[in-house]
């Protein structure tokens, strides 16, 4: 079964389902010094950090789908290839609103482990896509050693 | 036309990625090597956690029991299985045992 959609756009219903699930992709992984009594006699704990970013490519095909004529789904193409081409550069997931988002990842470390006594820390940079929009995700997975 | 394919096609296959490398501080004792992995093949790019990587501290702590894992390289890499339809995601930890006395945990 199919849905049709105006100007020759069709979806099947598989495809829109699939669409909407959600990916993770990771960046990068940075294991910590680790101390082994700590690890198996220490508390576990994980935080994440987000923001959401924009996927300039992927609203720009929605755009260009939803333009009501030729014209302006050529213009809506060229608006949109030149927001992309100006985020070109290394760089990891999609551009965020607030870059700093991860900042406080310390002092959330020290919240969740006040003793300060962590080890086996793993940071994950990692990004949850979803069609137009990201989950840009900072990932700290450690374990808290207690009072000293 | 049809050799360009397969030339390409068969230029592709087999092609890793590092995604991302790290190192902490080296330790003075380098005599008691440790290291851990943890994969997952990704299929269509469909993957809904990154959980496979979360084992590896334990895994590095169990092989060093009363000691510290120091000198930790991380390398997070991404090879072609099938094109455009499988990649294996790739962690590699490894390490040195350490402990008070300067000798690896036996």
């Amino acid at each position: 079964m199919e849905h049709s959609a105006p100007y020759g756009v069709t979806m099947s219903p598989l495809l829109l389902a699939l669409s909407t699930i959600g990916c993770m992709k990771m960046h990068a992984i940075q294991v910590g010094e680790i101390d082994a009594k700590a690890v198996e006699n220490g508390e576990r704990f994980e935080i994440k950090l987000s923001a959401i970013g924009v996927s300039t490519e992927d609203l720009g095909d929605i755009a260009e789908k939803l333009s009501r004529s030729r014209e302006s789904r050529d213009e809506t193409a060229i608006v949109s290839d030149i927001i992309e081409l100006s985020q070109l550069g290394p760089r990891t997931g999609e551009p965020v609103f607030n870059p700093q988002f991860a900042d406080r990842l310390h002092r959330e470390i020290l919240t969740r482990c006040p003793s300060g006594r962590v080890t086996g820390l793993v940071t994950i940079r990692e990004t949850a896509d979803y069609p137009g929009i990201t989950g840009e995700i900072v990932k700290a997975v450690g374990y808290c050693g207690g009072e000293q | 036309m049809r050799w360009m394919v397969l030339l390409t096609a068969l230029a592709s296959v087999g092609c890793t990625h590092l995604r991302s490398f790290s190192v902490t501080t080296i330790p003075e004792d380098r005599s008691r090597p440790v290291e851990a992995a943890g994969q997952r093949i990704v299929v269509l790019g469909i993957n809904a956690t990154n959980d496979f990587a979360d084992t590896l501290v334990a895994d590095l702590a169990e092989q060093c029991p009363d000691g510290r894992v120091s000198g930790i390289i991380t390398r997070y890499e991404v090879a072609m299985v099938v094109p455009i339809f499988a990649y294996a995601h790739r962690v590699y930890v490894s390490g040195h045992c350490v402990t008070a006395t300067g000798v690896g945990a036996q």
